[in-house]
């Protein structure tokens, strides 16, 4: 098992690696510069010119990228002007050039823990009511409550959140006024932490962002975008827990389970269920992965500060580091959780070895 | 895990990073479009004050702080929407009005373009002189501005030192200083020595040599209260240049102290009549009143909090659950606002200093020929087109410059009359249309078919494409011109219609708006279309244009000027028909009616301090005591 993990973080270096320079060499590949213009005005030779000098992007491509991953210190020696770079190695993603005077692990570090917050909630509602209506639904095949469960799953998955997110504002915040139409009100459970960076003026650390402090406004503001995350996630989940459930219960070694007489309850629980949440193991990792590190559409609709919107307007800005920062990240995300999964499988399915 | 799908995730990465690039613009509207989105919310603020007072409570326990704050209640607050997360607060940075919205409260420059007349006003200079050519500006600088500093510990504004004219020389020269890497450093290429300075090589030169770029930039402290400003040429706009951010006076201390971070607040000092309390990025905005002000007693606004929210049908939502006291109106929204009997008392729309139009490529045939041209312009139905296409309450252009702009000639019938409503002393479109066929026939083509397919390019967005539809279709019904419509990411766009990109890649006829930076033809047709200066996207070199710009430029009388600049329409827009103008812009908006006072399309910044609201009313609508 510590060999397969240390096997695996071995594995991600390559993997991130690959990922940093297709990003990095693709996002260059776009048309368009950072600098060329200011809204819709060109700019002038000469002021993109100093732009350019500023952010080392007159460099040689390859020194630009040998100084996003080893720092300027090693690849640009003696020459100090514009910004500084540490490099990705040691933790510096770089300066935005969109936000002047806001790095990206400045931007990360608030972004991140509200997207984190979003998609860790979206998600456990989503295993709640998906998983739970998917086993119903299978145990009950081709009765009213299959086809039920089946349809609500349906409309679930299809309607998007473009239409799910401005319905739920109409219904709950307009008409009933029970909840706030947007904006996300987390607050750090230390706060004393975070007001303490906050008076001198530093950037407060990703983690004392994460944990958000419990408080009523925090939640209220918080049910509608969960919901309408959760929902799309749920109705996926739930189709695809029936789905596998079904297949799983007419397998044979559960007509032996039947067969030698176990009760009804312990032929699902123990041998069916187990067996049947592989598929949705599978499908929780990128699941997690794609929703913690920021959903672009759900943090539009409702105005969450979150990663989702770097995410795709970085891309627009060419805004370079931002891009690479998020992809990283993302890239990260997806590697850890395909890890759980694998370590899941093994615990759900004994004929998989982790070696 | 296997191999291969190690290699599957690393292609499916970099795929999406190519989709992202390819739908990114729509989520970057740029500039122009953002102008009219402004807004305004409420609720949450008391329940965040009411938190505030608990700790301020508990620091008057502890350390018995003599200044009471005021009860969070009594806080006159306004609420507005920024649309989106402002990219820098550092006045020598700044290029969008998003943060020059925020900047124009917390700074004040040596003039102030006032928000009802657009005309540059003493500020932080009680007066100034020119000299009689128009080369030297020397201002008066008032003796009772300070910088101030908001003390985040203690919920104190803190007065640092008096704002001199060693402010302002610091500010100037930092914004010129290539280190700095200010977008709008080109804007003070008019003072002596500035563009010398901005265009170095620093690296290449030695320090004395860096020194003495810096001192021969043509701004110097006469005394502590005085400052004077020595030109390149002759500008007789210089008192609006003035008023800009980046001439604006800024504290070397600390910025030289804490670098790119200055911004923030608790570490940023500054002069106007607000201060920065709260900066979340990317959610919200907090400006307090600058209580050590020189005008304080004239602002009623205590407090203004800043959302930034970026899809409009949310922020309109939020005004209508009283979240908000003003927003922007959605272009889906527009019909239902004005045929509700509350929304539409609520609704106006005014206009901002922006103008939306189509250049021609004046080389790429066959709209090299002005005849053409002007048969495209004049079959554009504009009445038509803002009444039910945008239906913001556009007007109609038959000039490049809209009416704020000092020698814009909107509206006036002698130029491009065919442009114009006959409710506006044009000649109205049916006429156009006559008009417009007979110039075709002038040019040698019976038919619009004849011209082959016109190609019309915009940048990605739904409105742009619907304006597209419509003009296509107009050119098709007027003019039997065919009409293909092709569209590009925003910075893509904008590469491809460059001057120097070949012309067969260039489409026949291209859509950009143009904003105000200070309100004079300067900065429109000059800047813009000047064949020998500008970006020259239109590809023309009309030598009497040129010509025309230079003496308007350096002409020191205003009726001259005036002249000059609408000669210069009269060329661009009607003679030659370089370009078509279509629109000037409008904001939509809906505001609460507690708002007693409020700015509108201002061509400076937008003064959200200078707003009133009756406070009572707002409390009352909003439940609180």
């Amino acid at each position: 098992m510590l060999q397969f993990v240390i096997r695996r973080i071995i594995w991600t270096i390559p993997v991130l690696f690959l990922v940093t320079f297709f990003t990095f060499a693709l996002v260059r590949a776009i048309p368009g510069g950072p600098f060329d213009f200011a809204g819709d005005k060109s700019l002038p030779p000469t002021v993109v010119k100093n732009l350019e000098a500023k952010y080392h992007l007159n460099d040689p491509l390859w020194q630009q990228f040998c100084s996003y991953l080893i720092g300027d210190a090693v690849c640009r020696p003696g020459k100090q002007n514009g910004v500084a770079s540490k490099g990705v190695l040691l933790g510096d993603l770089g300066p935005s050039f969109r936000y002047r005077g806001r790095t990206v692990n400045d931007i990360i570090a608030t972004a991140l823990p509200i997207s984190a917050q979003l998609g860790f909630m979206a998600v456990m509602l989503g295993m709640l009511i998906g998983i739970p209506a998917g086993i119903i639904a299978a145990l009950k095949h081709n009765t009213p409550i299959d086809y039920t469960a089946t349809f609500i799953a349906v409309l679930g998955v299809s309607i998007s959140n473009v239409v799910l997110g401005p319905f739920l504002i109409w219904i709950f915040a307009l008409k009933l006024g029970w909840f706030p139409v947007a904006t996300w009100a987390a607050e750090p459970l230390f706060s004393n932490i975070a007001e303490k960076y906050i008076a001198a003026g530093e950037q407060v650390p990703m983690w004392v962002n994460l944990i958000p402090k419990p408080t009523k406004e925090f939640f209220m503001h918080a049910v509608l975008p969960v919901v309408t995350l959760g929902t799309a996630l749920s109705a996926s989940l739930a189709r695809l827990t029936r789905g596998s459930l079904l297949q799983v219960i007419r397998e044979d070694y559960i007509r032996t389970a039947r067969a030698k007489g176990l009760r009804e309850r312990a032929v699902i629980v123990t041998h069916a269920l187990k067996n049947s949440l592989i598929p949705v193991v599978t499908i929780l990792g990128p699941m997690f992965a794609g929703v913690l590190t920021g959903t672009f559409v759900v943090e539009q609709i409702f105005a969450i500060p979150g990663l989702g919107r770097h995410f795709v307007t970085s891309v627009g800005n060419r805004d370079y580091p931002v891009v690479l920062g998020t992809t990283l990240v993302y890239a990260v995300a997806i590697v850890i959780a395909n890890m759980l999964v694998d370590i899941t499988y093994a615990w759900l399915d004994p004929r998989v070895r982790l070696e | 895990m296997s191999r291969n799908k190690w290699i599957i995730l690393v292609l499916v990465l970099a795929l999406a990073v190519v989709a992202l690039g390819a739908c990114g613009g729509q989520a970057t509207p740029e500039v122009v479009e953002k102008v009219i989105e402004k807004t305004v919310v409420v609720t949450q603020v008391v329940e965040k004050e009411v938190e505030k007072t608990v700790v301020v409570t508990e620091v008057v326990e502890k350390e018995v702080v003599v200044t009471p704050t005021p009860e969070p209640a009594t806080k006159v607050t306004l609420n507005l929407n920024l649309g989106t997360e402002p990219p820098t607060l550092d006045p020598a940075l700044a290029t969008d009005t998003t943060s020059i919205a925020v900047i124009g409260g917390l700074f004040a420059g040596l003039t102030w373009i006032d928000v009802e007349t657009n005309e540059p006003v003493p500020y932080l200079a009680e007066s100034w002189e020119a000299s009689d050519d128009l080369t030297e500006f020397t201002f008066k600088l008032r003796q009772d501005n300070n910088w101030v500093k908001y003390n985040t510990g203690t919920g104190e504004i803190e007065v640092q030192r008096p704002v001199t004219a060693h402010d302002v020389v610091y500010g100037v020269k930092r914004t010129l200083d290539p280190r700095t890497a200010s977008d709008y450093a080109y804007v003070l290429y008019i003072i002596k020595g500035g563009e010398e300075l901005n265009t170095a090589d620093l690296d290449a030169l030695s320090e004395e040599e860096v020194q003495a770029l810096l001192d021969g930039v043509g701004v110097e402290a006469l005394d502590d209260y005085t400052v004077k400003f020595t030109l390149a040429d002759p500008a007789p706009y210089f008192p609006a240049i003035a008023s800009m951010w980046v001439a604006m006076p800024m504290p070397q201390e600390v910025i030289e102290d804490k670098q790119e971070r200055w911004i923030e607040p608790g570490i940023i000092w500054t002069n106007g009549p607000m201060v920065l309390v709260e900066w979340a990025h990317d959610d919200h905005l907090v400006l307090e009143k600058n209580p050590n002000w020189w005008g304080a007693d004239d602002i009623q606004i205590d407090r203004i909090e800043y959302v930034m929210i970026t899809e409009a049908s949310t922020a309109f939502a939020m005004y209508e659950a009283n979240e908000l006291d003003s927003a922007g109106v959605p272009l889906d929204e527009i019909d239902r606002v004005k045929s509700d009997p509350v929304l539409s008392k609520e609704f106006h729309s005014a206009p901002i200093p922006c103008t939306y139009y189509y250049g021609f490529i004046n080389t790429k045939a066959p709209v090299d020929n002005a005849n053409v041209r002007r048969a495209l312009s004049a079959a554009i139905d504009r009445k038509g087109l803002v009444e039910n296409v945008t239906k913001g309450g556009q007007i109609p252009a038959n000039t490049f410059a809209p009416e704020m702009i000092f020698g814009s000639a909107a509206g006036d019938p002698d130029i491009a009359p065919w442009a114009l409503p006959e409710e506006m002393g044009g000649t109205g479109y049916d006429k156009a249309v006559e008009m417009a066929k007979g110039w075709l026939q002038e040019a040698g083509y019976n038919d619009g078919s004849e011209l082959g397919t016109i190609t019309l390019m915009h940048n990605t967005s739904e409105g742009h494409a619907r304006i597209a539809q419509a003009v296509a279709a107009m050119w098709k019904d007027a003019l039997n011109v065919d009409v293909a419509i092709e569209n590009q990411e925003w910075k893509v766009y904008l590469n491809t219609i460059k001057k120097d990109t070949p012309i067969e890649e260039v489409p026949h006829v291209f859509r950009l708006g143009w904003c105000a930076d200070y309100p004079d033809q300067n900065n429109w047709l000059n800047e813009v279309f000047n064949p020998e200066i500008g970006s020259n996207r239109i590809r023309w070199n009309n030598q009497e244009f040129a010509e025309l710009m230079r003496k308007a430029r350096a002409s020191l009388d205003p009726e001259e000027r005036k002249a000059l600049y609408k000669r210069g329409e009269q060329i661009l827009v009607d003679e030659e028909a370089a370009i078509a103008p279509i629109y000037y812009y409008t904001t939509v908006t809906v505001t609460k009616p507690w708002v007693t006072y409020r700015t509108w399309g201002t061509v400076g910044p937008p003064g959200h301090h200078l707003w009133k609201i009756d406070w009572e009313a707002k409390k009352a609508a909003l439940g609180l005591k």
